[in-house]
């Protein structure tokens, strides 16, 4: 499989403590319907176009031998279901308009990159993390990474969806400092129509990664229309609370800032109006959380 | 400290009063007064013309107090001409304004040279193209805390004995300005007592306070911190009457302040009576309009112990409760700040004012030093107009005499010299007709040589019109007030102060750096286009040529990580810097740089044909030393390394790194404690100066209304940057809701 990374985002600030890099890694075994990264699910490159850069040629549309692209209210539009992802018409586009995303780096530039922001690690006590789509896809890539930044003295932060054989988890347990490890939700069938796969997994790798002593904070994304819900919190906090290990809970309101890119990467999004719960309600699970003695924050991101 | 979270009553009242209180007596009053005495004296030396017209202005003004005022003293409504006499010429304006009636001038001096003549006529017509700017006085930090310090009489007495025997010369005129002060204060003292006969009975014993502090000042220096504040309300009152020229500013209030309060400290607790004098203090900065009037606060001592005391705190708290745009606020940062001092400074930025600028003492002590200022003194540094850092009563450096245009100067090497829509013309070191850059080399190595000899001819005219200045314009009263001057009988514009540096600042560094990375990329390495074609595509402001252009704005930029615009940025920033300071100022001190741009990037963008970076003909430029909007590919962490690759002790004269916030973002304690984190490792890496601009509310739904007019609002969300008028309602909705979310 190949190792994409769509995106390194620096001063991350909401994934984990201090100033982070955020690393996403392209390609995940789930696939929520509210997920803000869409571009990750797939673990393939996706052809991305920047109407902001665009001259309006016309130069692409005839590059593309399978007809994918058009012209619509003046933009171009790219039938995703044509598309092969062939890339000539990237390389067609004079104004860099038309470009991938998910590239892929070398263990040195991954490194160096990561490096640039070193001193601001080292006074806010932040480092590097690695999210995605799901990073755990990719130990074999990130093992000596990870090796090379601990011996720098890099604190190492994994977000996993938890979906992942707990073999990977006990592969880069020694060099992570963290993991950030999201509970989607208790109820079977409700977490296999929201994200496409059971929650049986991830609830077992809890548990044992919560036995070998690594921090872990708790990410729980709550939605209304999807798994917002007094009863689900209620559930999951008797769970955490039965757990060593526990830095904190998070609850993480939906936001809609994902949107946007579902159009730019032309990829269908859920049906269902999804919206954040009320401050009311978040401050009624926070609640729920601290009654069975959890430190719990809800993160306005 | 406690502070209090309100402001009084009272302060609100004056608050509202003040600005409507305009006496359109003293509009032309002073003017008349300098163009009679002239006229009636003629052949009588400048200083002296000054001096009597101080003196007979002060005593004839109409002067106003309020029955609410808790310190006396009211500058009231007085223009731009009238405390610069325009003599008999009108018809000036702007920049031209400033150098053609210097040049008038210098044609009577006994400096003139017919090449002198030329030299000034060409920098004139260089500053009408936006070359250069030029601000011939102001821009200072008077001697507030020397004059608290030594009081009127004293001060007179010091002149007495300095002064030549004939009673004329600078010492002279100074003590006829000292003498009209007196009698000011004591006009104050009985309007005062005036006042009090027919006030509301509240109100009564305050104006009888002010008046026995006037009298008790017209010739001492203050007894209590009430006194010491009137002081120097006073002080800027009168400096404003004698020249208002712009950016007087006001500078350490809490170091000369504090001595005071702690004195009356001892008799009782008197932390509440001063929060609201100095809101009384900033409700006079404030409603004063015409001037770029800075307050630091924090730093150190001069003798390097924490300068963060209760009056730093008050000062941070009348800013962020009174809301004005004036003062300036300037906070110096170092390791002795308290944390809560530091929370202080926080909620304020947060208010999305700009301020306060936040200064880092490791940093801007060496650069004060490098300029030939001591360790004590340096360390007493404040901030003039924006951002210049200075030393109050002791430096004069006239912070904004001179601005080179960077972006201008590659314009002018692109076409020969000419100006693109323009008929004008920039004069060149050479021809460059016959040169046609077949290397990216050639046109980095002629653009280098062009800065140094833009640079170096505004040198040269800048000394001469400073020579030239102080011949015609001294200002006695400031002089008065600076350490040195009497005893020197020499004028502060003349050489009188401690220190008499001079500095030349900059605009469009990014630009700059992005232009030629842009024709590097584009023209030479990748060929998409010669550069006779980039250039048509510049006289024509890219019209049909939107590929060339996007691919223009595709190449690296400053800020975005790419290693060779940190290359060019140092290179080109060190070739100024040493073009700069090799020389001495006309003053006799050393010369130093300005790397802020405060909103000339924007005049003189205006001025400037498109350049090759993709910015259209006639916007503006990247201000200061930030990036131009939407380069900061990697967000704030890039920025702060790029920038900190150059050695900002070099700055002399300051620089400005300016970031945008929402103000959503501070609502998590985390994101909070990350900010913080991120200046201190941006001061760690040798930063001088950053502020911030949090985008308020109000400006979203404003550019939700007109999209048009915000094109370049940027805000980050999760994680990104995007143009948020590109953004689509719904989520300029959800950014807009954000920024409405208490903390929970
Ligand atoms: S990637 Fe290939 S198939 Fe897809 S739109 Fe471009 S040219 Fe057509
Ligand atoms: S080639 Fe590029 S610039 Fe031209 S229409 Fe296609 S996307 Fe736009």
């Amino acid at each position: 499989m190949e190792h994409l990374i769509s995106n390194i985002q620096r001063f991350s600030v909401d994934d984990g403590p201090g100033i982070r890099t955020t690393v996403f890694m392209m390609g995940c075994p789930l696939s929520c319907i509210w997920c803000h990264n869409p571009e990750c699910i797939t673990g393939k490159r996706k052809l991305f176009n920047d109407s902001l850069k665009c001259a309006h040629c016309g130069r692409c549309i005839g590059t593309c031998k399978n007809g994918a692209l058009s012209v619509k209210d003046g933009d171009i539009e790219v039938d995703r279901e044509k598309c092969t992802g062939c890339l000539t018409c990237v390389s067609a586009c004079p104004t860099g308009a038309m470009s991938v995303t998910g590239r892929e780096y070398t263990k040195e530039e991954l490194i160096d990159t990561l490096m640039q922001d070193e001193p601001f690690f080292r006074k806010s006590g932040g480092g590097v993390t690695f999210s995605g789509g799901e990073p755990l896809l990719h130990t074999d890539y990130l093992l000596p990474v990870i090796k090379d930044l601990k011996e720098r003295g890099i604190s190492i932060i994994f977000d996993t969806c938890g979906h992942v054989p707990y073999g990977r988890i006990r592969e880069v347990l020694p060099y992570t400092d963290a993991f950030l490890f999201d509970i989607k939700g208790m109820d079977k069938e409700k977490h296999m129509e929201n994200t496409g796969a059971s929650n049986e997994i991830i609830l077992e790798n809890l548990i044992k990664l919560s036995r070998d002593g690594v921090r872990i904070f708790v990410r729980m994304p709550v939605i209304k229309g999807a798994n917002a819900d007094a009863d689900e919190i209620k559930n999951a906090a008797e769970l955490i609370a039965s757990l060593d290990n526990i830095a904190e809970a998070d609850i993480l309101p939906y936001h809609a800032y994902g949107t946007l890119k579902y159009a730019r990467y032309g990829i269908k999004m859920c049906h269902r109006e999804l919206v954040a719960p009320d401050t009311e309600e978040l401050i009624s699970y926070r609640n729920i959380l601290e009654e069975h003695g959890i430190r719990a924050v809800i993160k306005n991101l | 400290m406690v502070l209090s979270g309100q402001l009084s009553e009272r302060i609100l009242a004056l608050s509202k009063k003040e600005h409507m209180s305009a006496s359109p007596k003293n509009d032309t009053l002073r003017n008349g007064i300098i163009k009679r005495i002239r006229k009636e004296h003629p052949g009588m030396a400048p200083g002296r013309v000054l001096a009597l017209a101080f003196a007979e202005y002060l005593d004839t003004k109409d002067i106003c107090i309020f029955d609410e005022d808790i310190i006396a003293g009211h500058i009231q409504k007085e223009n731009y001409s009238e405390s610069q006499p325009v003599e008999d010429v009108t018809d000036y304006s702007g920049t031209s304004f400033q150098i053609g009636r210097e040049i008038d001038k210098y044609r009577e001096t006994d400096l003139y040279t017919p090449e002198g003549e030329a030299l000034l006529t060409d920098y004139m017509d260089a500053c009408g193209q936006g070359l250069f700017s030029r601000w011939g006085a102001g821009h200072v930090l008077p001697g507030f805390e020397h004059f608290i310090n030594t009081g009127i009489g004293e001060l007179i007495k010091r002149a007495e004995e300095h002064i030549q025997p004939d009673g004329t010369g600078p010492t002279a005129d100074s003590l006829i300005t000292l003498k009209a002060a007196s009698r000011y204060f004591l006009r104050y003292a009985a309007l005062a007592e005036e006042r009090a006969k027919s006030a509301p009975e509240k109100y009564r014993d305050q104006l009888l306070r002010i008046a026995s502090a006037c009298r008790n000042l017209s010739l001492n220096r203050p007894s209590s911190f009430f006194e010491a504040v009137q002081l120097l309300w006073m002080t800027q009152e009168l400096l404003v009457a004698e020249s208002l020229t712009g950016s007087l500013s006001i500078g350490r209030i809490d170091q000369f302040l504090y001595p005071y309060y702690m004195k009356d400290m001892e008799k009782g607790d008197i932390s509440a009576e001063a929060e609201e004098l100095i809101d009384a203090l900033f409700v006079k900065l404030g409603n004063f309009r015409e001037g770029y009037q800075n307050v630091c606060l924090g730093g150190m001592t001069r003798e390097g112990k924490s300068g963060y005391n209760d009056i730093s705190y008050m000062g941070l708290r009348s800013c962020r409760l009174l809301k004005k745009d004036q003062p300036l606020i300037v906070v110096r940062v170092n390791s002795m700040m308290p944390d809560s001092f530091w929370e202080e400074v926080q909620k304020l930025i947060e208010c999305g004012m700009g301020f306060p600028a936040l200064f880092n003492d490791d940093i801007v002590i060496p650069a004060k030093m490098k300029m030939g200022i001591s360790l004590e003194d340096a360390r007493n540094y404040a901030a003039v107009g924006c951002v210049e850092i200075s030393v109050g009563g002791r430096e004069f450096s006239n912070t904004e005499s001179i601005r080179v245009n960077w972006g201008k100067i590659l314009e002018a090497l692109l076409f020969n010299g000419d100006c693109p829509g323009t008929d004008k013309k920039i004069k060149l070191s050479r021809e460059y007709s016959d040169v046609s850059f077949d290397t990216f080399d050639e046109l980095y190595k002629a653009y280098k040589d062009e800065l140094i000899y833009q640079t170096e001819f505004g040198i040269r005219a800048n000394d001469l019109l400073d020579l030239n200045y102080g011949r015609h314009w001294p200002v006695p009263f400031m002089s008065a007030i600076e350490e040195g001057c009497l005893e020197k009988d020499r004028d502060v514009t003349m050489g009188g102060a401690v220190y008499n540096n001079s500095v030349v600042n900059t605009c469009a560094i990014a630009t700059t750096v992005n232009s030629l990375i842009a024709l590097k990329e584009a023209v030479y390495e990748r060929k998409l286009a010669t550069l006779e074609q980039v250039k048509d595509a510049l006289r024509n402001d890219f019209k049909g040529e939107d590929i060339l252009r996007q691919q223009l704005l595709n190449a690296d930029k400053f800020g975005n990580g790419a290693k060779i615009t940190k290359e060019i940025t140092k290179e080109l920033t060190d070739l100024f810097v040493s073009t700069v300071t090799a020389h001495r100022g006309a003053r006799g001190g050393s010369y130093g740089c300005g790397f802020y741009t405060v909103a000339h990037h924007a005049g003189m963008g205006g001025a400037t044909g498109a350049t090759p970076d993709g910015r259209h003909a006639n916007t503006s430029f990247s201000s200061s030393f930030s990036p131009t909007q939407g380069s900061e590919l990697y967000g704030p962490t890039e920025v702060i390394r790029t920038v900190t690759e150059v050695d900002h002790t070099d700055f002399g004269n300051g620089m400005v790194l300016d970031m945008k916030f929402t103000p959503s973002f501070f609502l998590a304690d985390g994101h909070r404690m990350a900010f913080r984190h991120m200046i201190e490792t941006y001061f760690m890496l040798g930063g001088m100066e950053i502020q911030f601009n949090v985008v308020s509310r109000e400006t979203l739904i404003a550019a939700q209304e007109d999209p048009e007019s915000y094109r370049d609002l940027i805000v980050r969300v999760s994680g990104f940057s995007a143009y948020f008028c590109t953004l689509g309602k719904l989520l300029q909705d959800e950014i807009i809701k954000r920024t409405e979310y208490e903390r929970i």
